[in-house]
């Protein structure tokens, strides 16, 4: 393993190694500093609501938007396959749920975990073929799968509600409790989102997450170091899958419609503008991303009209110029700051 | 039977469309290694130019587009100098792929803010009607799409193949460095490529715009189809690009007569997508440049 040049995270550590340690040595315990920041994260998130009620609403969809764009962060991200396809498993998740509680009055809950399963079944099956394809051919592959999405949901209309969308859909229960409003909402999405955060963290720092980096540096390095790289690049594209699902699911649950807007070819490309503007291989980088593409839009009624545009000129900015993205970014230029 | 030579020669008015956008495409990526999704933004941004153009100033629809194509041709070179040649030079194509649908948004956002969110048409060139042959109502309009792909089509094989700068692009598509070594300005090439497919992005917008609506949202769908065409053509193959864009259009028209516009373009793409992975190259293209 040590002899392959593996980027991010890995090659960070093994060619920063002396440098690094001296970094954590003056900082204390390193093994502390990863829980005690996310600790910190959680507890701010958690006081949020009361800071700024005004706003709650717009942090429910940035929580949803959050879990779709970590998802995808270990797909793109992590073992370097391009996904432009990720509203079809906010489809599933969406339309399913929505769709099984309200015309079989499923449990909302087990609708969620239900269509979670039916989506890593679908990814595992499109997975196995679609990522044969490299580079631009998979992109289109994947953008046409989100092409498709948008045709069916306003296209089978019996089944979906047509353009107008699936209305109607009940809220999320948990048990006795009915989670309506927004602050109910953000809650129940800080609990999944800090799962979904915890589980990313765990693979990108376990031999998971070293093979999948192989697999992005270079396929075949990887294969013939007996890494079944197949294998790896479906399982990352079944995860991304289910965490796209479970929030389309509690999207629906929560805006107690879908439509075919809400899961669009722009969505699809609002969600890998997400992760390339917030920074890839991190879990404030995806973060960072929902908040700015999902808050410009709130700063106000004037600029709303000029939101496409001024997200588009980022996009072009952040990827010519910083290939990190904003959080990248800013961490390379406090590293450099740290370490004269 | 009429029924269906109508939708055959409606299926190939819009396969015209997408066969400029993705030629303009595949020739940009022959020459850059670009895919240039924004392709699809042009089309429809100068169309409303030519529409805006042509209700300010009066003049006839076949010159306003003469004027649009020339202004386009020139703004392609300088947004490859602006946006796109400092991009390939940091990027890789997966980041290049996410420069160009930053510019694809861009440009529907300048759209959305300028022309609003109606859609617009425009006076067809003349002579204008339509002509019944064979029980099919033609649209003289027609005449003048197909010929623009003629045109096009026809320009670029004798640039490419006839003349001595088309050599030296053919060369600078084949290998990069080589032709740089032999005193070759590439980066000259290149804005030439994207002149070329400014002027066809344009040519595009202002022929079919008599005969459809535009508006700031058309700019994704013409962008989607023209990738598709171009990449189950093949991507770097001129046949390849024209034949994938009939085809598209094609496919979408018959199975839109007999099941719904939108499940029609699921068939369509679903077709795609197996054709690519069947034969991941495209219709033209090479095996090696797909898998690894």
């Amino acid at each position: 393993m040590s002899t392959v040049r593996v980027p991010g995270r890995g090659a960070d550590q093994s060619v920063r190694g002396g440098a690094g340690a001296v970094h954590r040595a003056a900082h204390g315990p390193g093994r502390l500093r990863g829980p005690v920041a996310a600790l910190a994260a959680i507890a701010v998130a958690a006081v949020l609501p009361f800071v700024v009620p005004g706003w709650v609403g717009l942090l429910v969809v940035v929580g949803v938007f959050f879990l779709v764009v970590l998802g995808l962060d270990l797909l793109t991200g992590l073992s370097g396959q391009v996904s432009l396809g990720q509203t079809l498993f906010m489809a599933l998740g969406g339309y399913g749920a929505g769709l099984l509680t309200l015309r079989l009055h499923w449990p909302t809950a087990l609708a969620t975990v239900v269509m979670a399963l039916v989506s890593a079944l679908v990814a595992a099956g499109l997975g196995t073929t679609l990522l044969r394809l490299r580079g631009y051919y998979l992109a289109l592959a994947t953008l046409g799968l989100a092409v498709i999405t948008e045709s069916l949901a306003s296209g089978l209309g019996d089944l979906t509600g047509g353009p107008s969308g699936l209305v109607a859909v009940p809220s999320l229960q948990l048990g006795g409790w009915t989670v309506f409003s927004d602050r109910a909402n953000y809650y129940v999405l800080l609990v999944v989102c800090a799962a979904g955060a915890w589980f990313v963290a765990g693979i990108q720092r376990g031999g998971t997450g070293r093979a999948l980096s192989a697999v992005a540096a270079d396929t075949p390095a990887a294969a013939m170091l007996g890494i079944d790289t197949a294998r790896y690049k479906t399982r990352a594209f079944v995860a991304s899958a289910v965490f796209a699902s479970v929030a389309g699911s509690l999207y629906t649950f929560y805006l107690r419609f879908i439509s075919p807007d809400v899961i669009g070819v722009t969505v699809a490309f609002s969600v890998v503008i997400m992760l390339a503007l917030g920074g890839s291989r991190t879990l404030v980088g995806p973060l960072l991303g929902a908040l700015v593409l999902q808050g410009l839009p709130q700063a106000g009624q004037t600029f709303s009209r000029w939101e496409p545009l001024v997200a588009g000129i980022v996009l072009i900015v952040v990827m010519t110029y910083f290939p990190r993205g904003l959080w990248g970014t800013a961490k390379a230029l406090a590293r450099r700051r740290s370490t004269p | 039977m009429t029924g269906t030579l109508q939708i055959v020669v409606s299926g190939l008015v819009d396969g015209c469309v997408y066969a400029l956008i993705a030629l303009g495409m595949t020739l940009v990526y022959s020459i850059s290694r670009v895919i240039n999704l924004a392709q699809g933004g042009f089309v429809v941004l100068a169309a409303l130019t030519a529409v805006s153009l042509q209700q300010h100033t009066g003049w006839a629809p076949l010159a306003v587009a003469a004027i649009v194509v020339v202004m386009f041709a020139a703004g392609l070179a300088v947004v490859d100098r602006i946006v796109v040649l400092p991009g390939a030079r940091r990027a890789t194509p997966d980041r290049m792929l996410l420069v160009t649908v930053g510019l694809l948004q861009a440009i529907g956002g300048f759209l959305l803010l300028v022309w609003g969110n109606l859609p617009y048409t425009m006076r067809p060139f003349p002579p204008g009607g339509t002509a019944v042959a064979a029980g099919v109502r033609i649209n003289s309009q027609y005449i003048w799409i197909v010929g623009v792909l003629a045109l096009s089509v026809a320009t670029v094989w004798v640039l490419l193949h006839r003349t001595r700068l088309g050599l030296v692009m053919r060369a600078t598509a084949g290998n990069p460095q080589a032709a740089e070594l032999l005193g070759v300005d590439t980066d000259r090439i290149r804005l030439i490529a994207f002149s070329l497919s400014g002027a066809m992005a344009a040519l595009a917008g202002t022929t079919v715009i008599p005969v459809t609506f535009l508006q700031f949202s058309t700019v994704t769908p013409y962008a989607v189809a023209g990738f598709i065409a171009a990449v189950a053509g093949g991507l770097g193959s001129k046949a390849g690009a024209v034949v994938g864009g009939l085809v598209l259009g094609l496919l979408q028209a018959v199975f839109s007569r007999y099941i719904s516009s939108q499940l029609a373009e699921v068939v369509a793409i679903g077709a795609l997508i197996a054709l690519l992975l069947l034969r991941p190259s495209g219709m033209f293209g090479k095996v090696s440049e797909v898998r690894r």
